[in-house]
């Protein structure tokens, strides 16, 4: 066997020696994939908006209860006239940890306001224009991307 | 074509009979009481046989062993001594207690024990019996490795109206009785159709090993499989049904034990998996097969019986949420789907059958469920409500957009080789164009992160671009 090994040009040692490493190696690859926010290719699911406060300190249902009182609103619903909504339900993702949100010492409390009325209607998954808009320091403290799945059917 | 005659057509196809698993094993006779003798392989419960001599009752079960490559004793309980079934004992002096020595005929490495001739036994034998059919035990000793414990008998001196009588085949200890789940009748030659009289009378293929190439094998364990995931929230239509058909019985004056209205419930829920529907001609069939009265001369009315099933039927598949049960029995996709729509008149019936669906189905195939229904959900689409939607989301959520490592091992001497699973997923989604092509790519981009490994990738890919043309056929998508 060695000498055939040899004729074939091969060192007739080599897969005989204990080289003392492993025979094999771990490949890793990164796999990234996403069928949400394109705009090319057949399926498209643009995302429409994206959501987060930036409370810093401050008690975010406490805040949020203070700017409807400034505004004359005495309830979340009270908002829906006010702002324009999305006409359908949409898909939600969450942001990273990271990402950028709105923050309240810089923003107006119009634009805080419409994120927040639009967090209300949102669930980790889902945003429903047509359920009650529900405040609670959960559903206002998301960071969200709202897309729109009907081009997932193309 | 009217459109009632199209869902007709749709129907009957939809309801296409199984393939028969008994006839590719040389076993002729049988297909009526096919998804009765497949449940019982299924549940494992034991199963008994009764019918005139040569009508192939103990052909059937050592078959049925050789096909599923069982390690398989074959007693005849007339001639059966104790010593046949444990070895002979001898005292083992250092530990003090006693051991049997094992031959190939004892009992100890069994996974399936037939007891043929089980009513020409001897009454203490039949003790003995009792224990090894009901517990999985003798002499007190547990036999961990046997599944299957069948019997078979002539009709018992009682239950005899034919030519031939059988002198010595007495009737069986209700008590035993009772622990057979399921009782099929071998059909002698005037029950037999002309095909299958053929079928018997040819000579061909005597002694041979019964050989499918381990498919009746294979599919005994996906039914189990199957079975053990649905049996720990059966069904309410399968608990309805055996529910009210042991009160009708009783009320009728037929004595059925409250053990053998489990058992029947068991061998519903088998045989719905087995026969992939759940109609009514089938609990008919399991009802009729759960019987036990004939093993000791005893005789139910057949009006009795249909009474006891029109009861049955009618009270349990009057429940709103029937329609579950077929819906997590259908194995393909988008039957399940379709059943969805036209059925679910409750959303929240619908969060439930599909949390059923999420939790029952093998991880790849409710991925790919999630992943077609999902988009459809979330837009208010199908009868779920927000509990579906939120079950399928946190399924298909991460589908949608994959972010991950895949990390495989390669060898020394190879380079720039690929994951091994990639080529099998590239070639299914490779074939295909358009958004179809996108949405195949991304579900097996999804596989590989989360280390799945569908079994036949092309056929789930067409199960899910079947979902999604279905809703967009019926304008929810």
């Amino acid at each position: 066997m060695r000498a055939a090994s040899h004729l074939l040009g091969r060192d007739p040692l080599g897969p005989l020696a204990n080289a003392g490493g492993p025979m094999s190696r771990t490949r890793t690859e990164r796999v990234r994939s996403s069928l949400l926010g394109r705009d090319a290719g057949w399926i498209r699911c643009p995302s429409v908006i994206r959501l987060g406060l930036d409370f810093g300190d401050r008690d975010p249902l406490d805040t949020l209860r203070g700017l409807l009182d400034a505004e004359g609103a005495l309830t979340a619903e009270d908002l829906r006239p006010r702002f324009p909504l999305p006409g359908r339900a949409l898909i939600c993702r969450p942001l990273a940890g990271d990402a950028a949100r709105l923050s309240l010492d810089e923003a107006e409390p119009p634009d805080v306001l419409r994120q927040a009325l639009l967090l209300g209607l949102c669930t980790a998954h889902r945003f429903d224009p047509e359920r009650p808009v529900l405040w609670t320091r959960a559903s206002v403290t998301r960071a969200l991307e709202l897309f729109d799945p009907e081009g997932f059917y193309a | 074509m009217p459109a009632s005659a199209a869902r007709a057509r749709k129907s009957r196809a939809a309801r296409s009979p199984v393939p028969a698993r008994l006839p590719p094993l040389g076993v002729f006779g049988f297909d009526r009481l096919e998804p009765v003798i497949l449940a019982a392989l299924v549940t494992e419960d034991p199963l008994l046989l009764i019918g005139q001599s040569g009508t192939g009752k103990t052909y059937l079960l050592n078959t049925l062993s050789e096909a599923l490559e069982l390690e398989h004793r074959h007693y005849n309980a007339s001639l059966i001594a104790f010593d046949d079934l444990v070895g002979f004992p001898y005292p083992e002096q250092e530990s003090g207690t006693v051991r049997f020595l094992e031959t190939p005929a004892t009992v100890w490495q069994a996974e399936s024990v037939l007891i043929d001739e089980v009513s020409r036994c001897k009454p203490e034998h039949q003790n003995r019996l009792f224990a090894l059919v009901h517990e999985r035990r003798v002499q007190g000793i547990a036999l961990p490795r046997l599944r299957y414990r069948w019997a078979a008998m002539n009709p018992c001196s009682a239950d005899q109206d034919g030519d031939e009588t059988y002198t010595g085949s007495e009737a069986l200890d209700p008590a035993l009785a009772d622990r057979f789940a399921l009782f099929v009748r071998a059909l002698d030659w005037d029950g037999l159709s002309g095909e299958e009289r053929r079928r018997v009378a040819d000579p061909g293929g005597e002694g041979r090993v019964a050989e499918d190439g381990g498919a009746l094998r294979r599919r005994v364990t996906a039914w189990r499989e199957r079975f053990l995931e649905l049996v720990e929230t059966c069904p309410p239509l399968i608990v309805g049904y055996a529910t009210a058909a042991v009160g009708a019985l009783n009320d009728a004056g037929v004595r059925v034990s409250p053990r053998r209205a489990r058992l029947l419930a068991r061998s519903l829920l088998a045989a719905t998996i087995v026969a992939e529907r759940a109609d009514e001609p089938l609990f008919r069939l399991v009802l009729e097969a759960s019987l036990p009265h004939a093993t000791w001369g005893a005789t139910v009315g057949a009006e009795v019986v249909a009474a006891a099933h029109r009861l049955a039927w009618d009270t349990a598949s009057q429940a709103p949420d029937r329609w579950i049960h077929a819906f997590l029995a259908e194995p393909k996709l988008p039957k399940k789907l379709a059943l969805l729509l036209d059925e679910c008149r409750d959303p929240d019936a619908g969060s439930q059958a599909v949390a059923q669906l999420l939790a029952a189905e093998p991880p790849e195939r409710a991925g790919a469920f999630a992943f077609a229904s999902y988009p459809a959900a979330a837009m208010g689409r199908l009868p779920v409500g927000a509990d579906g939607v939120n079950d399928l989301a946190a399924l298909a959520g991460p589908m949608l957009s994959v972010d991950g490592e895949i990390r495989w091992q390669e060898r020394r001497n190879q380079q720039n080789t690929r994951h091994p699973q990639f080529e099998r997923l590239a070639e299914a989604s490779g074939r295909l164009r358009g958004a179809r092509r996108e949405r195949a790519r991304q579900f097996f981009s999804w596989c590989l992160v989360e280390k799945m490994d569908p079994v036949d990738p092309v056929a789930l890919e067409a199960e899910i671009h079947a979902c999604v043309q279905l809703l967009k056929r019926r304008g929810l998508a």
